[in-house]
C-alpha cells in the first residue's frame, strides 16, 4: 500500500518508469473486467486504454488513505463501462440490442456459455458478480466501486447468481 | 464484528450471494458463517449447490490481448493534449448523463419523448407566468392579422 502510494506520487511527477510498472501490474485485471462487462474486445480495450490514460493524467488525485489503487482503477473502469453500455443501448433501436454484441467468438468452448450467460445479466448484476467473483475484491470494495451499500451489492449478487443458474441450465437443455 | 452464529436466514442469504468459497465471504462474518454451516445440514446442502455454480463460473475465463506496450504508446500519444480532450469529453457527456438520470435504463425512447414534452410544457407555463403583460395586446394582434384579412388599421 505504501509502495503503491509512492509509485503514484512518482507518476504524478511524470515518472514514466513508475507508470509502466503500474500498468504492468494492473492491466490484466482491468482489461479482463472491461471485457466481461462489455462482451466486446475492441470496446473493452478502448475502455482499458482510457483508464490508464486517466491514471497518468490524474495520478495526483489518488488518495491512498481512501482506497487501494486497484479499487480506484476499477471504479474508473466501471463508470466508463456503464457509460459505454448505456450509449450503446441508446444508439441501438429498441429490440435490436444484442446483449453480447460480438461476445465470446474468441472464447474457448468451455468459457463461451458462461461468458454469454454473464452478458445476459442486467449491467449492475453483471458488474457485482464480476467484481466479486472474478476480480477478487472484498464486498466493501465492490460497494465502493459501484457507489452502493454492501447490502445492496449482496442483493444484486443473489439475483445475479440465481439468474446465472437459470441461464446455464437452459443452455444445457 | 465477530458473531458467534448467524441466523439460518442470514447465513443462507450470504451463501446465495457469495457462493461456497469462504475466501469470498465478507471478512466480518466469515468465521460465524463457517460455524453456522458446520452446525446446519440444510446450509451445508445449500453450499454444495452453490459450489456447482462457482465451478461453472470458473470456466468463464477471458484472454487479454492488450499489451503494456500498446497502453504506453496510447498514453504517450494522447497525453500531449489529454487535458483538453478530457474537458471536452466531460462537457459532451453532461447531456448524456442528464438523459441517463432522467430515463433510468429502461425503454428510453418511450420515456425520453414524454420527458422532453413535459419539460417544454413546464418551461412554457413558467415563461407565461413570469413575463409581465404589456399594454393592450389586442392592438398588436390587429397588426398581425391585418395582411390576412386586408382590414385597414386605424392609427
Amino acid at each position: 500500500m505504501e509502495g503503491e502510494a509512492e509509485a503514484m506520487r512518482r507518476v504524478a511527477e511524470g515518472d514514466r518508469e513508475a507508470y509502466a510498472l503500474l500498468v504492468a501490474d494492473h492491466l490484466s485485471p482491468i482489461a479482463a473486467y472491461t471485457q466481461r462487462m462489455t462482451g466486446n474486445e475492441a470496446s473493452a480495450e478502448d475502455i482499458a486504454q482510457e483508464v490508464f490514460l486517466r491514471l497518468w493524467l490524474k495520478a495526483a488525485d489518488f488518495d491512498p488513505a481512501r482506497a487501494r489503487l486497484t479499487t480506484w482503477l476499477h471504479r474508473m473502469a466501471h463508470n466508463l463501462a456503464i457509460d459505454h453500455l448505456r450509449k450503446r443501448q441508446r444508439e441501438a433501436p429498441l429490440g435490436e440490442i444484442d446483449p453480447g454484441e460480438a461476445t465470446c467468438h474468441d472464447a474457448s468452448a468451455e468459457a463461451a456459455p458462461v461468458l454469454n450467460a454473464l452478458m445476459q445479466l442486467p449491467e449492475r448484476q453483471r458488474s457485482a458478480l464480476t467484481l466479486t467473483y472474478y476480480q477478487d475484491l472484498s464486498n466493501r470494495e465492490v460497494a465502493d466501486i459501484m457507489g452502493l451499500g454492501t447490502r445492496a451489492v449482496e442483493s444484486l449478487l443473489v439475483r445475479a447468481r440465481s439468474a446465472m443458474k437459470r441461464i446455464l441450465e437452459m443452455s444445457h437443455d | 464484528m465477530t458473531e458467534e452464529m448467524l441466523s439460518p436466514d442470514r447465513a443462507e442469504a450470504l451463501i446465495l450471494a457469495y457462493g461456497a468459497d469462504s475466501a469470498r465471504w465478507p471478512e466480518d462474518v466469515r468465521d460465524a458463517l463457517g460455524r453456522s454451516i458446520a452446525g446446519n445440514p440444510n446450509l451445508a446442502n445449500r453450499v454444495a449447490v452453490e459450489r456447482g455454480l462457482d465451478d461453472a463460473l470458473a470456466l468463464g475465463t477471458t484472454t487479454v490481448s492488450l499489451s503494456v506496450a500498446q497502453v504506453l504508446a496510447n498514453t504517450e500519444r494522447k497525453a500531449e493534449h489529454g487535458l483538453q480532450v478530457d474537458a471536452h469529453e466531460a462537457n459532451s457527456h453532461l447531456f448524456e448523463r442528464f438523459l441517463d438520470w432522467l430515463c433510468f435504463s429502461g425503454p428510453e425512447t418511450v420515456w425520453r419523448g414524454a420527458a422532453v414534452a413535459g419539460l417544454m410544457l413546464t418551461l412554457g407555463i413558467g415563461f407565461g407566468a413570469v413575463i409581465p403583460e404589456e399594454g393592450d395586446w389586442s392592438a398588436s394582434e390587429q397588426y398581425v392579422f391585418a395582411p390576412i384579412t386586408g382590414d385597414e388599421i386605424d392609427g
